[in-house]
């Protein structure tokens, strides 16, 4: 999160229900917002279909399309978006605001090539209709536009034009889709996605400019707009490589009056774990999936989209029931830990003698487990509760056994995975990323490797015990590095100080 | 014989008066070969000699302490160490006063230590720092303390990394970092270590760091008492420790070295090349005042210009010529210039280097206001050329000008350190009495004529050397 954390905590410390429960609004919109406005637009149009009863084949092909523009645009933009939620954060905290509008442009270019290379070459090979491969084209480049700016919104103070872009998006997109039938009599999975792309393309806008308002002509320096950019961006990770930089924030502001550009290659060169661990996380998160399409149970949908309907609707829902961690993580994280974090940086990096650096440690540190350990209950309670409604409730959307079996498994899963990804977000608050990169490359093997060996029907439980191996050797690596903080802190600092300019 | 001939911060980069001292060493021993083992301040340093190097250098090997610049290091690396090489480092680290350097310069030689960089920062060395921070340094901002102990301690430990040169005398020109290297020299190889203590190198860091504004006022203790420990070091290792004049004698008996290790060897100069300088032409009234001074800190040039501001007003028809490299510190000669234009003081010449026999005949009087200074050659070589002098109260001045208990006479006047008044009066003093100048010129020539020759100090080397040299051939001729 490149940094909601003021004002979220200034809505907890006024105590009205009213702003609690905007708060978390706030962070919901930010943190899955982008990810549950598309899930929702495409559950409503498969709803429409489904009531005006439109053919399985056109149905299939909706939903194919969408799981793969979905995937694909989510694991591209992966490998660019940890590095620039830091490159993002450093700015912040380094006040080198004038770079960050040039990183959104540069990044998009970066993730827009492959985008438009493997759309392309999809549109040329693809032996579909042209209006829906020029549809699903569209709606794939704008995903990657979104998930790309999603970086930048969590640094946003304007969560009026968010929410509007979420809302007034959503609202076109499935309007458009309950209309269409109305108006023209047609279901076609192409006609539906240029529908959605209508909506979705409404979010692009908005979110667009409400970046561009933010970061553009206008920045923040003014008083007060510094002091909630100040209070708010400085990761933990940003801190700890501050001891680095004790005396050198002059020079940064020295190169940025001289360099107002922003190259995203000189930000890889900083920081390449950073993209290895983006992509790995991403990748693990959707192999089993990817293996289950591979796999015999796997199905041919229109000749061109390999599927497993019977597993990717549980991995669907299953997905849906990880929201009370991914909502609560950024509260808890930028309200509890945040600031007990950033009084240990502040000792370190202040007069703190010895004793009052490890008080401070302690003190982070027992927020930290509070904080863990509250996460992982609500997010059990809520997968408990997901899991026996499941049983119940989803006979009625078509789910067998099997499926809600799986469904149950990787409810299971994913509670272990968003943890698991919890955990690696607060080691790289600490500047962990040789931990990280390991962490993840172990959860990637582990779910390719389960994957490729269990049985089919046990691929979802591949995911489950590979989300728990890194959930499990995450947890170990956050207790190791937290003992350790001190040495990490301090020693992992060079010698010289060495930076690739920017 | 080979010696390997151990400078720090001096020979050949940086002229002066230890420089020239060691110059004239290796220039008069023909017969023995000598190997530089240079530490200078910066790599930019390197291969920039202000010295011709006499024939007999076989070898410079030249070490900078800036040179860890080249070295990140890596983080994560883990040593085993020892019980006692742990005390011996904890010590080291605290700049206590006794450091087991034998554990030291063992655990560092053995090829499981990598670089310094690496060392660290490694756990090891961050759990001890931990340590120390718990049990003597409770109350000081940790993180400064890091930095601090780190570019304390990293320096040295880059240069013990080093090759030694081989040779058959290692002689350290100073105590300090070169007292160390040579102490690990005679560890490593067995020959005998010699020092030659100018200036009592500890006494001068600790006012360096005293007056450092760089310095945190709560760390200042922790490098003095870093650099006391390098010297005992050094004095402890040595066979022999040489010095100027009595009194510098007595301070290293005080900082704990043996006094039977300390023996005495005056600095000399070669009095018949002050002999019929070119003088003063024919008519001029003025009074030149002359300084020989390298313009640094340590010299108190700006006492001096205050001082001659004084003077100035006094005796009008007087001038003041600063003598001698001004480009070693270009902050300080500017800080000079503007104290000039602010006290508006007129006919002040820095001459920049020059051969001093061209210009010292031409002053009338000489001045010294150095705020530490052992057995300045400058004022040997002022008296020998029949100068009367002004210095300030510090190494031998008092000795060479006014004698010890010797017959000749006071040579010029001895003035307390920074106190512009008291060498503003000397100086007047001096001007407004020409016999006085005449008288004690003389006593001043006689003096080094008879005490400080430079035959006299050469050939006390050449002993002392051979004294070495000696023992080499009988444990040769032993073992044949």
């Amino acid at each position: 999160m490149a940094g909601i954390g003021f004002e979220l905590k200034k809505l907890f410390t006024r105590r009205e229900l009213a702003y609690r429960l905007r708060a978390y609004a706030i962070s919901s919109i930010v943190t899955v917002g982008p990810m549950l406005a598309c899930m929702m637009m495409i559950i409503g149009a498969q709803l429409v279909m489904k009531a005006w009863e439109g053919p399985l084949s056109e149905r299939e092909l909706l939903f194919g399309g969408a799981v793969y523009a979905f995937v694909c645009s989510y694991i591209i933009v992966s490998i660019y978006q940890m590095m620039t939620t830091r490159a993002v954060s450093d700015m912040l905290y380094e006040q080198r605001y004038e770079q960050i509008l040039p990183s959104v442009y540069a990044g998009l270019i970066w993730s827009l090539t492959p985008a438009l290379l493997i759309g392309g070459a999809f549109v040329i090979w693809a032996p579909l209709s042209f209006g829906y491969k020029l549809a699903l084209y569209l709606f794939f480049v704008q995903l990657v536009v979104i998930w790309h700016l999603g970086v930048y919104v969590t640094a946003l103070k304007h969560y009026g034009y968010v929410f509007g872009a979420f809302a007034v998006g959503g609202i076109v997109g499935t309007l458009n889709c309950v209309l269409w039938p109305f108006i023209t009599g047609s279901l076609s999975a192409a006609a539906m996605l240029w529908m959605l792309n209508i909506g979705i393309c409404c979010t692009l806008l908005g979110l667009a400019y409400a970046v561009e308002r933010q970061f553009g002509g206008r920045l923040p320096s003014t008083k007060g707009a510094t002091g909630t950019i100040d209070a708010t961006s400085a990761t933990g990770a940003t801190s700890a490589a501050g001891v680095t930089r004790k005396g050198d924030l002059s020079a940064d502001k020295r190169l940025s009056d001289e360099a107002r550009s922003y190259s995203l290659v000189q930000w890889m060169r900083r920081y390449p774990s950073l993209m290895g661990i983006g992509f790995m996380m991403a990748l693990g998160l959707y192999t089993h999936q990817i293996v289950q399409w591979i796999k015999n149970e796997g199905i041919w949908v229109e000749g061109v989209f390999r599927m497993s309907p019977a597993y990717d609707l549980p991995v669907y829902y299953a997905f849906l029931t990880t929201i009370p961690t991914l909502v609560l993580f950024v509260v808890a994280l930028e309200t509890s830990f945040y600031p007990k974090c950033r009084q240990y940086y502040e000792t370190v990096l202040g007069q703190g003698s010895m004793r009052e650096i490890e008080q401070a440690r302690r003190d982070m540190s027992q927020v930290l487990v509070y904080e863990v350990s509250l996460l992982m209950g609500i997010q059990l309670f809520f997968t408990i509760l997901s899991i026996a409604f499941a049983v119940r409730l989803l006979p009625f959307f078509g789910f067998t056994s099997t499926m809600i079996e799986a469904f149950n498994i990787l409810a299971l899963s994913f509670f272990a995975y968003t943890l698991f990804m919890v955990i690696v977000l607060v080691l790289l608050y600490f500047d962990d990323r040789k931990g990280v990169f390991a962490l993840s490359a172990i959860m990637l093997a582990c779910s390719a490797t389960f994957s490729i060996l269990f049985d089919n029907v046990d691929t979802s439980f591949a995911m489950f015990t590979a989300s728990f191996i890194a959930l499990t050797l995450s947890l170990g690596r956050l207790r190791y590095v937290i003992r350790h903080l001190h040495y990490y802190t301090f020693s992992a600092q060079p010698i010289v100080i060495k930076r690739t300019p920017l | 014989m080979r010696i390997a001939l151990i400078a720090e911060g001096s020979y050949p980069y940086v002229t002066g008066g230890v420089s020239s001292w060691v110059h004239s060493l290796i220039s008069s021993m023909p017969e023995h070969e000598f190997v530089i083992y240079a530490i200078g301040a910066s790599s930019e340093q390197q291969g920039k000699y202000k010295y011709d190097l006499p024939a007999n250098v076989v070898q410079v090997c030249e070490y900078f302490l800036d040179a860890h610049l080249q070295d990140e290091g890596k983080w994560g690396k883990r040593y085993r160490i020892s019980p006692q090489e742990r005390d011996a480092l904890l010590a080291f680290i605290s700049g206590a006063s006794h450091v087991d350097w034998q554990v030291l310069f063992n655990w560092m030689s053995d090829g499981g230590f990598g670089s310094a960089a690496n060392f660290l920062r490694s756990r090891d060395y961050f759990d001890l720092l931990s340590e120390l921070s718990e049990t003597k340094f409770q109350y000081v901002p940790f993180t400064e303390w890091f930095w601090t102990v780190r570019s304390m301690v990293l320096p040295l430990f880059v240069l013990l990394r080093e090759p030694i040169p081989q040779a058959d005398l290692y002689h350290c020109v100073t105590t300090g970092y070169a007292g160390v290297i040579g102490s690990m020299a005679k560890w490593r190889t067995g020959k005998p270590l010699i020092i030659t203590e100018h200036g009592i190198y500890s006494r001068e860091r600790e006012e360096e760091i005293i007056k450092a504004e760089w310095v945190p006022s709560y760390f200042k203790e922790q490098w003095i008492d870093y650099f006391y420990m390098l010297c005992n070091c050094a004095y402890e290792s040595a066979d022999q420790v040489i010095t100027l004049f009595g009194r510098n004698r007595e301070i290293q008996i005080e900082l704990g070295c043996s006094s039977s290790k300390i023996s005495i060897i005056p600095n000399g100069v070669e009095f018949h090349d002050y002999v019929g300088l070119p003088a003063k032409a024919v008519g001029d009234n003025r009074i030149h005042v002359g300084a020989i001074v390298r313009v640094v800190p340590i010299k108190d040039i700006k006492t001096m210009i205050q001082a001659f501001a004084i003077v100035k007003q006094e005796v009008p028809d007087s001038t003041f010529w600063i003598i001698g490299p001004y480009d070693e510190d270009p902050e300080y000669y500017a800080e000079c210039q503007a104290l000039l234009e602010a006290l508006a003081v007129e006919e002040v010449t820095f001459t920049g280097s020059m051969q001093i026999s061209n210009i010292i005949g031409k002053m009338d009087l000489l001045v010294l206001s150095s705020i530490s200074e052992g057995q300045p050659l400058a004022v040997l070589e002022g008296m020998a050329a029949g100068k009367p002098f002004v210095t300030t109260d510090v190494g031998s001045c008092k000795e060479l000008l006014y004698g010890m208990d010797d017959a000749y006479g006071p040579a010029g006047f001895v003035a307390p350190v920074m106190n512009v008044d008291s060498i503003a009066q000397a100086i007047i003093e001096l001007c407004n009495h020409p016999d006085e100048r005449v008288r004690m010129g003389v006593a001043g020539q006689e003096r080094v004529r008879n005490l400080y020759s430079k035959q006299q100090f050469i050939q006390s080397y050449v002993a002392l050397y051979e004294s070495y040299e000696e023992g080499r051939t009988w444990q040769a001729s032993a073992l044949n």
